[in-house]
């Protein structure tokens, strides 16, 4: 058992640098980006941290990671594949509203869990919204359980959600442990989901035939707008899969497989252009990269740089572990409840960007690295599903909100939270039962 | 050059709270690319033109940023077309105006009234500082008239 440092005055700056940081962050008038690179370069300024150590606390596999994804999903929106698998969807369930909203539902899924969750979005809602508009029946349900189960879907993988993302390249797991660990709780959380979604509105919607007569009317072939481009993107994607179920023997980090895959994708995209049109379609390629999500990371793993290396979140772990008598079980299902609460009132990067240093700290005392393998998946199940739990809690949450509102949808955010936050802890309890059941 | 000397007075414009139907028929016979939506006191609020009449007859979503690559899937025959036109003529205006559209002042430069017609395609109205009162539009012909000097070129 490790003695718990001491508290003292060197960590009061740097923790008040984070606290205020983290406030702007969470009053949302200022854009998080902006806040984390202010915070930390005033972190480096301020000598809180040293800039070879700054650049060090920069996770650049897990920058590489979401930057490749980003791209590939820049490039695959233009081929219209997923407007396709959605139409074909909402044909499979005859155009009932009620199927719909299970179908695109288990798309949402399925393709968060394999690209990154805030863009799988932004290829589902779209074609969602014209679906609801030709059904004639209020799109929110169907927003509202697309959120749900993009969160649900991304966290199966190590490349579904930003923090497993994070958890992943900080603690060395693969993608088949995350798949493994990970895959039936989401199963058993999205079928709990998606029941009483249906109760709450999935019973209650009601189209016209005439209406439905218009989806079953739809050519879904025709959403494809790139022939071309589909099967290079469904065999990149593929591979790209394939390679990170393998990135353990291929001795590979995750980030260099995504941008791999990436150039490919886009040398895919580019092969029969010539030199202008090339450089227009790279330039749209990268403007599809969140570089407000990607600074908003660099600035907040500086900043919590500072903060670890004052010894304040090996404190804080300390007496965590003091808390939990160094129990790991109680230890996992602390991380489990504390990760989705602050990630569904924070934002579940920067409750993960602290928590890695923090984890890492406990890790000795609670036995090791393979000791506390449960808390890992225990902070990645309630980071992801506790994004949730409030509009502000994930990326994917406020991509919608935003998509919706620029198409006339109104998405308030009392709305949205009164119904999410109790249907986020639902999902909480049934992790609860999961972590103590499968890692106990 | 100030807006002020190529601006058409009095321009015709509709009231936020005609319908949409009212407004669409004034565009059509006029042949107008947009008309100055003016509130119950004559401040402006707005343009609504041939693209945001349009625009109501397809989901918002594909005609907002890139989401949709295109809309190709759906079967909407030019019967149902104008029967979502029907349902929507009733409607108020104001759900339809465009207001974030751009505006001048009398005295604002005509080099900037220009960017804005090349920016937007669409007219620009004029109001008066202090109140949004509408008291004239610029159109991209009067001013290309203006400055080409077609008058003239058509007189020689």
């Amino acid at each position: 058992m490790t003695v718990a440092p001491a508290a003292d005055g060197t960590m009061l700056f740097p923790a008040l640098l984070f606290v205020v940081a983290y406030g702007v962050i969470v009053t949302e008038r200022l854009n998080r980006a902006v806040v984390a690179i202010l915070a930390g370069a005033l972190a480096v300024v301020l000598g809180f941290l040293a800039q070879p150590d700054a650049i060090a606390a920069i996770d650049f596999n897990t920058l590489a990671l979401l930057i490749g994804t980003m791209i590939i999903v820049g490039v695959t929106k233009k081929s219209g594949i997923f407007g396709y698998v959605a139409i074909r969807a909402a044909q499979l369930m005859r155009a009932s509203p009620a199927g719909i909203l299970v179908a695109l539902s288990a798309v949402t899924a399925l393709v968060s869990a394999f690209l990154p969750n805030a863009t799988t979005v932004l290829f589902i809602v779209p074609v969602t919204l014209v679906i609801a508009t030709e059904l004639s029946v209020p799109p929110y349900p169907f927003l509202f359980s697309e959120i749900f189960a993009s969160n649900v879907g991304g966290t199966a993988t190590l490349i579904g959600d930003p923090p497993n993302i994070l958890i992943g390249s900080a603690a060395g797991l693969t993608f088949n442990e995350f798949l493994l660990a990970l895959g039936p709780a989401v199963v058993a959380v999205f079928i709990v989901q998606t029941a009483v979604l249906h109760f709450i509105w999935g019973r209650h919607l009601r189209a016209q035939p005439k209406f439905r007569a218009n989806i079953m009317g739809m050519n879904a072939a025709a959403a494809i707008a790139d022939c071309r481009l589909v099967p290079w993107t469904l065999a990149i994607i593929a591979a790209l899969v394939l390679a990170l179920v393998f990135a353990g023997p291929l001795h590979l980090e995750p980030g260099t497989l995504a941008l791999f895959a990436a150039g490919l994708l886009l040398l895919a995209d580019l092969a029969p252009r010539g030199p202008q049109d090339q450089s227009d379609a790279v330039t749209s390629a990268f403007q599809e990269v969140d570089w407000v999500t990607i600074f908003f990371f660099i600035g907040i793993f500086v900043l919590v740089g500072a903060v670890a290396r004052t010894g304040l979140l090996d404190y804080l772990g300390a007496r965590l572990v003091a808390f939990t008598h160094g129990n790991v079980r109680d230890t996992a299902l602390v991380l489990l409840w504390a990760g989705a609460i602050l990630s569904a009132l924070i934002d579940n990067i920067p409750i993960v960007i602290t928590m890695i240093p923090l984890v890492k700290g406990i890790a000795p005392s609670l036995g090791g690295n393979a000791a506390v393998l449960p808390i890992w998946w225990a902070l990645a199940l309630g980071a992801c599903l506790g994004g949730n739990g409030t509009l502000i809690g994930s990326a994917a949450n406020l991509t919608v909100a935003g998509v919706a509102e620029r198409s006339g949808v109104s998405m308030p955010v009392w709305r949205y939270n009164k119904t999410a936050f109790p249907l986020m802890l639902l999902s909480i309890v049934l992790c609860h039962i999961y972590v103590v059941w499968r890692f106990f | 050059m100030s807006c002020q000397s190529i601006m058409i007075r009095a321009p015709k414009f509709v009231r936020e709270s005609d319908t949409i139907g009212m407004a669409a028929r004034e565009i059509v016979e006029n042949r107008c690319i947009s008309l100055p939506v003016v509130d119950s006191e004559d401040r402006f609020v707005g343009l609504f033109g041939i693209f945001d009449l349009l625009a109501l007859l397809v989901p918002r979503v594909a005609v907002i940023g890139n989401l949709l690559p295109n809309l190709q899937f759906l079967s909407d025959d030019d019967d149902q077309m104008r029967q979502k036109f029907l349902s929507l003529k009733d409607s108020p205006l104001q759900r339809a105006v465009n207001r974030e559209a751009a505006r001048v002042h009398p005295d604002t430069p005509l080099i900037e009234a220009i960017r804005l017609l090349c920016r937007n395609h669409l007219v620009i109205p004029v109001v008066t500082p202090d109140s949004d009162k509408l008291i004239g539009v610029i159109s991209y012909w009067d001013a290309a008239r203006h400055i080409v000097g077609a008058d003239a070129l058509v007189k020689s």
